[in-house]
């Protein structure tokens, strides 16, 4: 069996199928940046960055600390740490997949903290936070971390030939972290039950969607 | 036939050796480059990412089909899909990784669809051709020439992840990073199976050769 090339005919008929396809030249980012535009737009129309009852130290440490989060993971998410070339491929699964885990922990976390930082806040919430508080966070982050999500999804779709539910629940983690930091900038709430119901559980809820739509959306066609 | 276990300087040009292509740094460097340019817009660029990138995965293919007509479909259809990804195509990412990942993604969705992989007789003469661009003296590409079937055989016989690290790297010519980056793995897992795959290949040759031997003396 040879290997020693391809023949001249397969040549012609990828070239004439090439010329009979034109594929679009526009770098698609600009649909990416829409999105982006878009999260912002929906973070000022529905909320107002606030402390309240919280020092700022808090504020700025919880919203700090995501961000911090958030930028990583998106890198992460999208195989671009630090020592990453540019590449057409995502993270390998497991890469992946602890983008997920790290996101929750992390955030789990930063909620902690946001309690020891403001501990008479968060002793008095434990008793009397209703429920309706965490749900309405909660569905806060999954709104505002929506169009990240599809920021994320947007310019890498069609292009992922290996996994692309895994690749779009790693994106979900990440576009719910910078969610997650919006929320810390206007929530006003310390209580380590809040931050893991309200704000790091979302989180695995945008993975999911991430993984449905990641499914459909990065998959190689 | 008195069978000589394989000095490294045998061995290793005979695996380098089957490959279709010239693996060098400079041909991934000119991909990347002509892949840049047609992403940019340069529709003649194809023609270049053509040249440059379908023997080697022609040559990848038929290594994992043994199916001449079956990697040319591949082929196409990795082509084409690249074609169709032009626009969301990172500038200054690499070509060969994401292109093997396609190709390989392709032939495990036609296994699913049902095609049997066909694994056909490797073909001596077909072999020889190959050797003779190595340059080695005659008794050796000889004993080169019935190695290059054992190895063949013995490749198939591996594990898939074994095998197609090290495919990757010493048939293909990746470099560790990029078949890690193709398979969607660690550098350090890729290098490991390849490794096993090395050994594993040796021991067989070994076991061969042993026995030849043996068979020689009685």
């Amino acid at each position: 069996m040879s290997d020693r090339g391809p023949s001249e005919e397969l040549r012609a008929r990828v070239l004439a199928a090439v010329r009979s396809e034109p594929a679009p030249r526009a770098h698609g980012r600009g649909a990416a940046a829409a999105l982006a535009a878009g999260a912002v737009v929906v973070f000022v129309a529905t909320t107002r960055p606030h402390a309240e009852a919280r020092p700022v130290s808090v504020v700025l440490g919880t919203a700090g600390a995501s961000a911090i989060l958030a930028w990583l993971l998106t890198r992460a998410a999208r195989g671009r740490m630090p020592s990453d070339r540019a590449s057409m491929l995502p993270p390998g699964d497991r890469r992946a997949a602890s983008v997920v885990g790290a996101a929750v922990v992390a955030l789990a976390l930063v909620a902690l903290g946001a309690s020891l930082g403001a501990p008479d806040l968060a002793a008095l919430e434990a008793s009397s936070l209703p429920l309706a508080a965490h749900v309405a966070c909660g569905a806060l982050v999954l709104l505002q971390g929506a169009l990240p999500l599809l920021a994320l999804l947007w310019p890498g779709r069609g292009t992922d030939p290996r996994s692309p539910a895994i690749t779009g629940a790693a994106l979900g983690a990440a576009a719910g972290t910078w969610a997650v930091m919006l929320a810390w900038l206007r929530c006003p709430h310390v209580s380590p039950a809040h931050g893991m119901l309200a704000h790091a559980a979302p989180v695995l809820v945008l993975s999911a969607a991430g993984a449905l739509l990641g499914a459909r959306l990065l998959r190689m066609r | 036939m008195l069978l000589v276990l394989p000095a490294a300087e045998v061995f290793d040009p005979i695996v380098h050796g089957m490959t279709s292509a010239v693996s060098t740094v400079d041909d991934a460097a000119l991909l990347d480059r002509a892949m840049d340019r047609y992403a940019r817009g340069e529709d003649a660029a194809f023609e270049e990412v053509y040249d440059l990138l379908a023997p080697r995965l022609y040559g990848f293919l038929v290594r994992q089909t043994r199916d001449r007509a079956r990697a040319e479909d591949v082929v196409q259809q990795t082509m084409l899909r690249i074609h169709r990804a032009r626009d969301r195509f990172e500038p200054g990412a690499r070509v060969l990784p994401w292109a093997f990942a396609i190709a390989r993604r392709l032939l495990v969705d036609s296994h699913r669809r049902g095609r049997r992989e066909v694994l056909g007789e490797l073909d001596g003469d077909e072999v020889a051709d190959t050797l003779a661009s190595v340059d080695a003296p005659a008794d050796d590409v000889a004993i080169a020439r019935e190695l290059a079937a054992k190895i063949h055989a013995e490749l198939l016989r591996l594990p898939e992840n074994q095998r197609v690290a090290f495919e990757l790297l010493k048939q293909e010519g990746l470099s560790v990073a990029e078949a890690a980056e193709t398979l969607g793995t660690t550098a350090s897992a890729v290098k490991l199976r390849a490794f096993r795959a090395y050994e594993a290949l040796r021991a067989a040759l070994g076991r061969r050769g042993e026995g030849e031997r043996d068979q020689e003396g009685t």
